[in-house]
């Protein structure tokens, strides 16, 4: 869920980048209009203009395609966080439930961290790295 | 026979002194520069015109500008200016400039391309609004070319137009620049 929403925020980065890179148009361009300049029969310069297919991104779809794809992978990574910690919390409690001193020798190791003893260096429960 | 050959010589000369008439063809650009977003658009003017070199100030003429030949590189907005929020092509499908008087402000020079500067009033009319306006139009002439160029502003406001609800001031400009740039070929004027 946590690589979901990262993935979501690097499209809405992305999104927002190609956004800014195209103009930052309000409004979605399906054609472009182009400038090609030349001489007239009286020899002044003119602008010779046409329309050619083209799609630059505007606010109109980047703004809430980017804003939902923020938004989105904002909840799934706030989601998957409160997954974990729960996760953490639920394992703890079954560790004293289950198994007391695997739990206990587990919670001692240092590597799991919540509610129940107070967290200890690895070095005391191992002198002989204690020179290390 | 040696007036028979001036003749022939200042024929064309003498051809282009009377008056003479072109049918116009050639493109507007539009140009809405807001704080928010610059839009900028083309159509397809056509028009005519009567003029005598000699005396500029008879200059008569009309462009025409079609609602619908509008565009800005966005289908919908396109659709929205066409819209009755915006320019109500249905009822109003046609932009148009009819001459009134001319006063030149810079005469006719050139040898081979003749330019002249004048100052065209005539009644523009937009979204069934019509007012008297001026604007400043560069006529140049090359043989039997004809070349106008003229570019002028116009205030949304005073042709009733009024868009969505806070739209025109952010997202569209007030006043909106036009350029013009009609060509033709000249021919004489029918007796």
């Amino acid at each position: 869920m946590r690589a979901l929403g990262i993935v979501a925020i690097a499209l809405g980065l992305g999104v927002a980048g190609v956004w800014l890179a195209s103009g930052m148009h309000m409004a979605t361009q399906t054609e472009k209009l182009v400038e090609t300049r030349t001489k007239d029969d009286f020899g002044d310069e003119v602008i010779n203009r046409s329309w050619e297919k083209t799609f630059e991104l505007g606010l109109d779809f980047a703004g809430p395609g980017a804003g939902g794809l923020l938004g989105v992978g904002g909840v799934l990574i706030f989601l998957a966080r409160r997954r974990r910690k729960a996760a953490r919390s639920t394992a703890t409690v079954s560790l004293h439930l289950d198994a007391p001193s695997a739990c206990r020798e587990h919670l001692d190791s240092g590597r799991v961290r919540g509610p129940g003893p107070p967290r200890r260096s690895p070095r005391r429960n191992f002198p002989e790295f204690a020179s290390v | 026979m040696r007036s028979l050959i001036a003749l022939a010589l200042f024929a064309p000369a003498l051809a282009l002194a009377a008056p003479q008439t072109a049918e116009l063809s050639g493109e507007m650009k539009f140009i809405s520069d807001a704080p928010l977003e610059k839009i900028v658009g083309t159509a397809a003017g056509a028009g005519a015109l009567t003029l005598d070199p000699d005396d500029l100030t008879t200059i008569k003429g009309t462009i025409k500008v079609k609602v619908e030949s509008m565009k800005t590189g966005n289908d919908q907005r396109d659709e929205h200016l066409r819209s009755a929020t915006w320019l109500d092509a249905a009822q109003f499908p046609e932009i148009m400039f009819e001459t009134v008087s001319v006063v030149v402000t810079k005469p006719v020079t050139g040898d081979e391309v003749k330019e002249a500067e004048v100052a065209v009033t005539g009644k523009f009319t937009l979204h069934g609004v019509t007012t008297e306006m001026t604007t400043p139009a560069v006529i140049k002439w090359k043989g039997d070319k004809l070349k106008v160029d003229t570019k002028f502003q116009v205030k949304l406001d005073a042709y009733n137009i009024k868009g969505r609800d806070g739209v025109v001031g952010s997202k569209v400009g007030t006043n909106i620049d036009i350029e013009v740039s009609l060509k033709g070929v000249l021919k004489a004027v029918a007796p």
